[in-house]
Parts: C-alpha cells; sequence; structure tokens
C-alpha cells in the first residue's frame, strides 16, 4: 500500500473475529518493519513480545484484563508488547553502538566523530542522561518481595518512552499494511510481568492488541482531532502553523485523510456486532 | 422481594436515565417494552431496585460532587447477572441487564460468545 | 511510495543539500501525518514547532545545538522540534474544548460504547474520576510520553515518503526555550533534521541493528520469536529489507561530500 493510504486507514480497532490467528509471516512482517526503527541516540532500548491469546490459560486472561479492556482482549487473538530495556543505557555508555556506526560509514569525521567524541563526549552525553538528577523509581510490582523498587533517572524514561512510541507507530502502520486491524490498549503490567516474565529493567506500554477486523475498515470515520493549529508553530511558539487547504486536499485524495467520523450506519454497526458476540448495547 | 412491577421500574430515575442514554446512542427505536420487562425480572431476581443497584456499585465521591465505582459491588452484580442469564438460558436476558447498568455508568464485561 | 520501501529507506541522514529549501507543502504533510497517528484518550500529547535554518541567527543556532547535532543545525534546511506537551491531558479534562475521551465524544462516534462497558456516565463517573485525574495536581511530569514519540514517528515517515532526508537528534532545550518561546510545560522529545540529501538514497546501506532474536520474544521473554527467512525475502523484495552498511563506495562518497559541503574530511591516501 501507499505510505500515505496506511497513515489514512489507521484506526484503533476495537473488534476482532476471534478465531481467526493472524498468520505469523504478518507478525514477522510487522516485526520486521520496528527492526528497522530509527534509535533513540543509538540505544537498543527496543524489545517485543508476540503472544498468542490462545495459549495464555483462563486465569492468565483473567488477570490481564481491566475493567474496560475485557471485550478487546477476549477478541484479538495476538498481543503485542512493547518494552525499553533502561538498562541498555548503561551498555550505550560504553559507545560500542557508536564505533560501530563509525566502521560503517553512518558516523562521520565530517560531524566531529572520532574515538575521542565517542568517549569523551557522545558517551559522556549518555551518562549525563543516566545520571540526571531527577529520579523516579521503575514502579514494577515485585512478585514475591523483590525489594525496592530501583530508581531511573526522568531523563532515561523520557528517551525509554520516545522509543517505545517509534516502535508502536511502525507496528500500527505495519499491521495496516497488512490487513490487519491493531489498537494499543491496557491491560494489567502485573499480570503481564508475571506472564511474560520480563525483567524488572523494561520499562512496559501498552501493547497492541492484533487481529483481522471484524469492524468494517472505515471504523465510523477518521477520528476527530483538534483543529491543525493548536498542535504545530512555526518560528516560535504561539504563531501557528499556516495550513494550507491545497496540502489538505492532496493528503485527501492521496487517502491519508479521510472522511471523518460518525458516518451514518456506525451505531447500527456497533449494535450488530454487539449481537455477534454476544455483548450487550 | 414484592412490589416491584414494570410501572415502578419505568419510573425510577436509573431506569429513565439508561433509555435516554440508549436513544441518544442508538435512536428512540431501540427501546421497546420488552427491555422493561426483562430488567423487572431481574430486579425481581435481585431483590433490588433498579436505583438501589445503581446505589449500590456507584458511591459519592469525596467532594459528594462525582460518583465512583464499588468495585466490589460491581463484581457482585457481575455474577448476579451471570446467575440471571443462566436461570433463563438468554444471553439476551443478562444483556439487558447489563446494558442498564452500562448506561448508569457501571462497566459490566461479559465474556465474547463464539 | 510504497509503506514497506519508505520503512526500509530510513537512514540517520547525515548530508543534506543546504542550498535547497525544503518545500512547505512537504513540511505540512509532515505534521498532518503526525497529527493522524494513535493516541491515548484521543488526547494531543504531541506538539511540534517548525523552524528554518535560514530565519535564524547564527547566535541563535548555536542556542539549539547539542553534539549530537552540531552540524545538523548548520547544515539541514528545516528543523521540526518535537515536544510532549505535559499538560495536555489537565486542558483536555478541564476545558473540554477537543474531542477526547475526557469529552466524551470516542462514545459519540462508536470508538468506544456499551459494548465495550462504556458509556457516557461511565467516563464522567469512572473514567475521568479513577483514570485520568489522579495525578494532576502534582503538576506537570516530565519522563517521556510513547504518544509523542509515535506521533513524531509517524511524521518522520512522512518526510521520508516525501522523497526528504531526516535525521532524529537531540536538541538543547533550554537554547530552544529562549529561540522558540517554548512553554515551561513541553518537554522535549528530538529535533527532526531535514532536507534533500546530498549522498546517494542508499546513504550508506542500511544500518546495524542487534540480533533480531534478541529483540523479539514469543509467549514468554525467555523465548526468542523464530526468524522465518521466507519472510524476509518477501520483505527484501518488498524494499523493508536493504543492502546493510557499508555499501563498498561509502567511504569514499562521505569524502566527497564532505568536501562538497566544506565539511571536515580526510583526503584519500596515495
Amino acid at each position: 500500500m501507499e505510505f500515505k493510504s496506511v497513515v489514512g486507514w489507521r484506526r484503533s480497532i476495537r473488534w476482532f473475529d476471534p478465531w481467526r490467528e493472524p498468520e505469523r509471516e504478518k507478525i514477522q512482517s510487522i516485526l520486521e518493519a520496528v527492526y528497522r526503527a530509527p534509535r533513540v541516540l543509538e540505544v537498543d532500548f527496543l524489545h517485543l513480545g508476540v503472544v498468542y491469546r490462545d495459549r495464555l490459560s483462563h486465569e492468565e486472561m483473567q488477570t490481564l484484563k481491566t475493567p474496560t479492556t475485557t471485550a478487546q482482549l477476549d477478541m484479538a487473538p495476538v498481543y503485542i508488547f512493547f518494552f525499553a530495556d533502561v538498562q541498555a543505557l548503561e551498555e550505550a555508555c560504553r559507545g560500542q553502538n557508536f564505533r560501530e556506526l563509525m566502521r560503517v560509514g553512518v558516523l562521520n569525521r565530517s560531524h566531529g566523530w572520532s574515538e575521542e567524541f565517542v568517549t569523551n563526549t557522545a558517551a559522556a552525553y549518555l551518562e549525563s542522561v543516566r545520571d540526571a538528577e531527577a529520579r523516579v523509581p521503575l514502579r514494577l510490582p515485585a512478585p514475591g518481595g523483590e525489594g525496592s523498587p530501583m530508581l531511573v533517572s526522568r531523563e532515561t524514561l523520557r528517551l525509554a518512552r520516545t522509543a517505545i512510541g517509534i516502535a508502536q507507530a511502525y507496528a500500527l502502520l505495519a499491521a495496516v499494511e497488512e490487513g490487519l486491524g491493531a489498537q494499543l490498549s491496557g491491560v494489567s503490567v502485573a499480570a503481564a510481568r508475571g506472564i511474560l516474565g520480563f525483567p524488572p529493567t523494561w520499562v512496559p506500554s501498552s501493547p497492541m492488541l492484533l487481529g483481522y477486523r471484524a469492524e468494517s475498515r472505515e471504523a465510523g470515520g477518521q477520528r476527530p482531532r483538534e483543529p491543525f493549529e493548536e498542535d504545530f508553530f512555526e518560528l516560535r511558539y504561539g504563531h501557528p502553523f499556516y495550513r494550507e487547504p491545497a496540502v489538505v486536499e492532496q493528503l485527501k485524495a492521496a487517502g491519508m485523510i479521510q472522511e471523518p467520523a460518525l458516518f451514518p450506519w456506525r451505531m447500527e454497526e456497533i449494535r450488530g456486532l454487539a449481537r455477534k458476540f454476544g455483548l450487550p448495547d | 422481594m414484592t412490589g416491584i412491577d414494570v410501572a415502578g421500574v419505568r419510573s425510577a430515575e436509573s431506569v429513565r436515565r439508561w433509555l435516554s442514554s440508549r436513544q441518544e446512542l442508538w435512536g428512540a427505536r431501540s427501546n421497546n417494552e420488552s427491555l422493561l420487562e426483562t430488567l423487572t425480572r431481574f430486579c425481581a431476581f435481585a431483590g433490588k431496585t433498579p436505583d438501589e443497584m445503581v446505589d449500590d456499585c456507584l458511591k459519592p465521591g469525596k467532594a459528594g460532587e462525582t460518583l465512583m465505582l464499588r468495585t466490589r459491588a460491581r463484581r457482585q452484580y457481575m455474577e448476579l447477572v451471570e446467575q440471571f442469564e443462566a436461570a433463563n438460558a438468554s444471553r439476551d436476558d443478562g444483556n439487558v441487564a447489563r446494558s442498564f447498568l452500562i448506561h448508569n455508568g457501571i462497566a459490566m464485561n461479559p465474556g465474547i460468545l463464539t | 511510495m510504497d509503506f514497506y520501501r519508505t520503512v526500509g529507506n530510513q537512514r540517520a541522514e547525515q548530508y543534506f543539500l543546504p542550498w535547497r529549501p525544503v518545500e512547505r507543502q512537504k513540511v505540512q504533510v509532515i505534521l498532518e501525518a503526525g497529527r493522524l497517528a494513535s493516541r491515548a484518550v484521543n488526547t494531543a500529547f504531541a506538539k511540534a514547532i517548525v523552524a528554518y535554518r535560514d530565519s535564524l541567527t547564527a547566535a541563535e543556532r548555536e542556542k539549539l545545538k547539542t553534539p549530537f547535532s552540531a552540524v545538523l543545525v548548520d547544515t539541514a534546511s528545516v528543523y521540526l522540534f518535537w515536544y510532549h506537551d505535559m499538560d495536555a491531558r489537565r486542558v483536555a479534562i478541564e476545558e473540554r474544548k477537543w474531542p477526547t475521551v475526557a469529552s466524551g465524544a470516542l462514545v459519540d462516534i462508536g470508538a468506544l460504547g456499551p459494548p465495550h462497558g462504556w458509556s457516557h456516565r461511565y467516563v464522567q463517573n469512572v473514567v475521568l474520576p479513577e483514570v485520568l485525574m489522579p495525578g494532576l495536581d502534582a503538576g506537570p511530569q516530565r519522563g517521556g510520553n510513547a504518544d509523542a514519540g509515535l506521533a513524531m514517528a509517524q511524521g518522520l515517515l512522512a518526510a521520508l515518503d516525501e522523497g526528504l532526508a531526516a535525521c532524529l537528534a537531540p536538541f538543547d532545550e533550554a537554547g530552544a526555550k529562549e529561540v522558540l518561546r517554548t512553554p515551561d510545560t513541553w518537554e522535549p522529545v528530538m529535533g527532526m533534521f531535514l532536507g534533500y540529501p546530498a549522498d546517494s538514497a542508499e546513504a550508506g546501506g542500511q544500518e546495524p541493528r542487534p540480533p533480531f532474536e534478541s529483540m523479539f520474544f514469543e509467549q514468554h521473554a525467555s523465548e526468542p520469536f523464530a526468524r522465518d527467512e521466507q519472510v524476509t525475502k518477501r520483505l527484501e523484495g518488498a524494499g523493508l529489507i536493504q543492502r546493510p552498511a557499508p555499501v563498498p563506495w561509502r567511504e569514499k562518497e562521505v569524502r566527497a561530500v564532505s568536501r562538497m559541503l566544506g565539511l571536515p574530511h580526510e583526503e584519500a591516501q596515495p
């Protein structure tokens, strides 16, 4: 699919055909897209976990659910979890990734890169992030009482969450490219830790529910947004970036900007889906 | 419990809220008498009026202005609805009760049927 | 451009043609793509400010630089500074000007509804007080936001789709605050440095990554996701997987481009 069309067709899908598991090839393709995503400051933060609903026990499923994610978790055959390992920043402070990029001609002398720069400047910058004064506990539940949670700088979390967001963007769009529906959703973090067994240095985030859509591709229309000028500025804050109508029209023609919600038949669709899955209306 | 009839159920504030919320979302044709009849049977099953059930699940917040969900009560009602559903061998009946609670702000999450 | 090729074309581009301006329309396309990104509770956590190298003084450009972005600031035509608006949640809840979960918009449009346990009353009586409002009293909290990164990433891909070179690098927060007058409630995500590429489209090849199986697991963190070579072959054909760095001519290319742009370089050994 054309990139702009992929962006345009992305929706938060909340209705999946639960009996149709996405092919493993499609799941791998999504992971391969994330694999090519840019790294934040060349730190290898990311880990992703693919979980198949039908390989979870009934008890595990029940613990994962929150009051408003029950139906989606029951419907989506696959969940992809995103993590950022804050320990990766410690590794990155040694500078090996920078050295590798220098070796293959990505980072060059033209831009100031040298062994001295890696050791004295780039790695030092990462250390300053790691050691920044404002610190918070990594509030992961400690099964069986593992002692105090580790402290991590807010700056480290800033980079880690950015890395997660980049991965989520790539994964959501790749899901659309593969003809699947996807949504970032909430689950019980404590339950996820028990099931997936991830280490305490991994910062979790909203998993992506994945499957074949039960609702229409349109899903009622593109979701509403605040005015463009509320979010984007030019030259300085408070000076909105002028939104040229001709560009908007081009993007409509390209399929990136689509008909906004609410389609007239959407509510009937929802009630029909509710009947399909025995859910209340 | 004596005294719960369709007329009484219809006049409850929580039922008016439910029907109004349904109408706003699904349109006027989504409301019909059978909903009230089913809800009345559920009230009799629970031994509670509609307003009592909602009050059981939502309590005033500290400031008194908002309502807060009572998690345990919500879980108890989820189980009660499942029992009602089983007793009537009808997911549709259970869903009427769920719809009433949901539109009153109490999330109900049955497993999906496949 | 086809999606997978767009993804596969991503490089940490370092070399831009300084004399070739980026069309304003392309910048808007990048912002439009970022605006359409997924975001929790439909709230606008991502914000961005566009600045142009040639509209800034040399002194202003210096203030924006970090060790990672020094040369990028001097050579890229356009900068997009992406931010996490730490006040977005409070604004969505208290002001309710725009369609968010707090305003009930997602129930109105059938995105969330009774089949999933949602209703307007549920939003007002449970979601707002028990999910969205806790922690607001503490004020804006630094520590990043995945949705802001998500929007930026979607914008980055749009830049590549528009045939631009793009590089993400940190910028000086205090300097940007002075130059761009950003509010205290905005926390930097990354700078996106844009321009037309001065080097070849391959830009040296796809950059190395840790082993695939070290990043992706299946069902449990101890179980790597086995990588099927048939899938990678298909994705090579689709342009997602491309020739890895370094390509054979990279050293010569870097030297020539550096010379063209007046950047430090080592001359070839005879």
